[in-house]
């Protein structure tokens, strides 16, 4: 059986710690998305969901929801640490390739490096695989991208209101 | 708010990716870290794009390849970097990679950052005294400079960059420069790859108030780019574009 959640202190020596509902499982999808990518960019991921999803029971509109929005909102977290540690950086290399193309040139090398056409191909395909990921489970990719904790709660809270709205529209007019 | 993702389904997809993409990126991790630097080069490169300058690139390596710095040593001239035209007003800027940046209180005194932004005539490359040629960009060129960190923010990493800032473009720090959210150049940027602590969110909040600097954290990107650039810090530059120079000694050092 998986282990589920974790309680967590805040950076004042626990006089206010917050705790994680134990209900929350805030460990399968990360477990799922990093477990076979290596331990140099699986660490990475790992700790840094683990240090926002500490700092989740902080944020005041993340307490007031009930466990299954929670889960949720730790689950589109993982997205959003995976997409920062892994897929960012194939994107930004793939878009400076882009770039450096329309520049007129033909490849790019970082230091000795030569970024190679299957390299290219397999950032594509990758990056690729990842957006299909987030199709299926209707994730928009600007969600993943957020200055503050409180602004990615909100951002997701708002997103489940807009979607539930639509589908009240839809049930009102079924014909549109 | 009502849940829509079911978690079976997640957890699937996501082992399907891995399973698909694990070896590819467990066998190129360290190139895949080390891309998070270009990222942000090509996110600077890519502002100046959005803002009608044309593109060119400066000393192409072999067959025309674009050959990123990634070491201080070495003249400007051995690696490529891109240069922006204004298509209206004619600006150049010269975008570089890991070029030393002259202190503005002692010429003597250098720091690289990884990216700096200079007008062409502050990319000099000069002798020393002992005969060697060094490449830097001088106090009077530089337009703005971009730090990226590998590491979890800080507070001794985002107050010491004030004093960089101090250093390197004191007039940001001492407010002589007027910023503004619109386009124009942008302010010194600090860059973390690591997830923030509320109290870091907090001192970024705080200087980007007080002082002339932008400070991004891991989360704020995406696109292969940084996200918000119409919430940065950016400047006018009331300076006069000078026309492209090569400076083959070092009056201001005596070097």
């Amino acid at each position: 059986m998986k282990e589920r959640g974790h309680t967590y202190s805040s950076d004042n020596g626990g006089a206010d710690s917050w705790k994680m509902n134990l209900q929350v499982d805030d460990k399968s999808l990360i477990t799922a998305l990093t477990n076979g990518i290596g331990a140099v960019l699986g660490r990475r991921a790992r700790s840094s969901f683990f240090e926002l999803a500490r700092r989740l029971p902080g944020v005041p509109e993340f307490n007031g929801l009930e466990v299954s929005s929670q889960q949720q909102i730790v689950d589109i977290l993982a997205l959003a640490v995976f997409y920062d540690t892994v897929v960012f950086p194939l994107k930004g290399g793939m878009a400076f390739q882009e770039i450096a193309k329309r520049a007129g040139v033909t490849h790019v090398r970082i230091g000795r490096d030569k970024l190679t056409d299957k390299f290219s191909r397999n950032m594509q395909l990758c990056v690729n695989d990842f957006h299909v990921l987030l199709r299926h489970v209707e994730v928009p990719v600007d969600l993943l991208s957020f200055a503050t904790l409180s602004n990615f709660v909100r951002g997701v809270i708002a997103l489940a209101e807009q979607r539930e709205n639509e589908a009240l529209d839809r049930q009102k007019d079924p014909g549109d | 708010m009502k849940p829509w993702i079911d978690r079976k389904i997640l957890e699937t997809e996501a082992e399907g990716f891995v399973k698909r993409n694990g070896y590819f990126l467990r066998t190129h991790a360290a190139r895949i870290s080390g891309l998070v630097e270009v990222a942000v080069y090509n996110s600077v490169v890519s502002f100046y794009e959005a803002q009608e300058y044309k593109l060119n690139v400066l000393f192409p390596g072999p067959k025309k390849s674009f050959v990123y710095r990634l070491k201080s040593s070495g003249l400007i001239t051995g690696f490529s970097c891109f240069e922006a035209v204004h298509m209206t007003t004619g600006e150049t800027v010269l975008i570089l990679q890991n070029v030393k940046l002259q202190s503005a209180h002692d010429d003597h005194l250098y720091y690289t950052p990884d990216i700096v932004v200079c007008s062409p005539s502050g990319a000099i490359t000069a002798e020393q005294k002992n005969g060697r040629r060094h490449s830097y960009v001088s106090k009077d060129g530089v337009l703005t400079f971009v730090e990226v960190k590998h590491l979890i923010p800080s507070p001794e990493l985002l107050f010491s960059f004030s004093g960089l800032v101090l250093e390197f473009a004191p007039d940001f720090i001492a407010g002589c420069i007027a910023t503004t959210r619109r386009a124009g150049h942008l302010t010194p940027i600090l860059v973390f790859t690591g997830v923030p602590s509320e109290h870091s969110e907090r001192i970024a909040q705080s200087l980007t108030k007080r002082y002339g600097v932008n400070i991004i954290f891991c989360t704020q990107k995406t696109e292969g780019r940084i996200a918000s650039f119409t919430e940065l810090n950016k400047y006018r530059n009331s300076q006069q574009s000078a026309l492209p120079v090569t400076v083959t000694n070092d009056p201001q050092t005596g070097l």
